[in-house]
């Protein structure tokens, strides 16, 4: 069966155009569409996000207003920790010489021993003048700061200075020094 | 002109015209709001900061807080106070058996700052001399009283001399004390009394000063 188009020329662009018409008007709907609800919801987050920034900003200036209320309370706190720390230094680093005293005390238990001077320093070192009244009472003392178990905390000894005196006792310097982490 | 090319030209421009606005408004509004995010965060960590700061003070009370600062002021003090000082020392050398002779702080030491020992965080100290009279055992007795006083001191030299006449020596201290630190204090940097601190705190039972044997080493 033959078709014969009797329309003219201008009616067929006609049809070109309709369809060209709906391309753009598709197009145009749906990027407003896509622009609209886009654009919505930036709006809508921008505007939420920015209450609740008020919100707690508000929150945060009340939070800051009632710490400084208590800005005595915190002030105290803070000189409180301050000085834990300041005496938790002190006790570990002062120095002491009581433990060094202590041995000494020991090393005069020692019969007919007596120190004619004494001067003991925080480092460790000491220095004793020390009578002995006789020979036996000399080696006693002298075998006792000597010994392996005196020499694990008490180094460096020198004995200067001896004299044997007329009434039979020994006069001499004794230095040393102890290590204190040994005591 | 064609009526159906205007048409069609006017539908061109308005998609045109959509494009353009979202691209120069879209990203601004993006970038706004990636800042307000970012601000949010920050200021709800500032908030629970502040919350954290705010309910720790208020669980503390007043009066136990001023207590204690002025437990551990006994300790540390704030200043070179030498009143308290020598009546403790005399106190603690009475207990000893031994004579307190002569405090001796070096001249100036006191009015100034020129002698002052810096320990460390802050802390200070004073060098004090003491002349004392008395046996070796009872002066053993009183550095080690000085040791474990209250007020934190410490024994740094002793000279000893029996053929004194009463035997004596002198026996050198160091007097701590931490000046008060100035300055606002924040709430990022508001501390904590931790439980090391707490069981610190309790050995030092009383204010008074070298009243207090308890060994603090």
């Amino acid at each position: 069966m033959i078709e014969i188009n009797l329309l003219p020329p201008k009616n067929l662009l006609s049809k070109k155009e309709a369809a060209l018409r709906r391309r753009l008007v598709t197009g145009a709907i749906s990027v407003s569409i896509i622009f609209l609800v886009t654009l919505a919801s930036l709006l809508v987050i921008e505007s939420y996000w920015d209450r609740r920034l008020t919100d707690i900003s508000v929150q945060k200036q009340q939070l800051a207003a009632q710490f400084s209320a208590d800005a005595a309370k915190a002030a105290q706190l803070v000189k409180l920790k301050n000085k834990l720390m300041g005496i938790r230094m002190v006790q570990t680093t002062r120095p002491d010489i009581t433990a060094i005293l202590k041995k000494l005390t020991d090393f005069r238990s020692i019969g007919g021993v007596t120190y004619a001077l004494e001067e003991v320093s925080v480092n460790g070192n000491v220095s004793i003048k020390v009578n002995c009244q006789d020979q036996s009472a000399f080696n006693a003392y002298v075998d006792q700061i000597t010994s392996p178990t005196t020499a694990k905390f008490f180094n460096n000894v020198t004995l200067t200075a001896m004299t044997l005196n007329a009434d039979g006792t020994f006069n001499f310097d004794l230095t040393g020094q102890f290590d204190k982490s040994k005591l | 002109m064609n009526r159906n090319l205007i048409i069609n030209m006017l539908l061109g421009s308005l998609i045109a015209s959509e494009l353009v606005a979202a691209v120069v408004v879209f990203p601004g509004k993006v970038n706004s709001i990636l800042a307000m995010n970012e601000e949010l965060t920050t200021t709800a960590k500032d908030v629970a900061g502040l919350k954290q700061a705010t309910t720790y003070l208020n669980s503390l009370d007043e009066k136990i807080l001023a207590g204690q600062v002025d437990r551990v002021t006994a300790v540390l003090p704030d200043e070179k106070k030498t009143s308290g000082l020598v009546t403790g020392l005399n106190d603690l050398a009475a207990a000893s058996g031994v004579i307190l002779k002569d405090i001796n702080f070096s001249p100036g030491l006191i009015a100034s700052s020129s002698g002052d020992i810096d320990v460390g965080s802050g802390v200070k100290a004073i060098p004090v001399g003491l002349s004392v009279s008395g046996e070796l055992t009872s002066l053993t007795d009183f550095v080690s009283r000085v040791q474990t006083a209250t007020q934190l001191l410490g024994a740094t030299d002793l000279n000893y001399n029996l053929a004194d006449n009463p035997a004596g020596g002198t026996v050198s201290l160091i007097v701590y004390y931490l000046p008060p630190q100035n300055g606002v204090t924040s709430w990022q940097s508001m501390p904590t009394i931790s439980e090391a601190d707490k069981k610190l705190l309790g050995t030092f039972s009383s204010v008074d000063l070298f009243t207090l044997p308890t060994p603090q080493r």
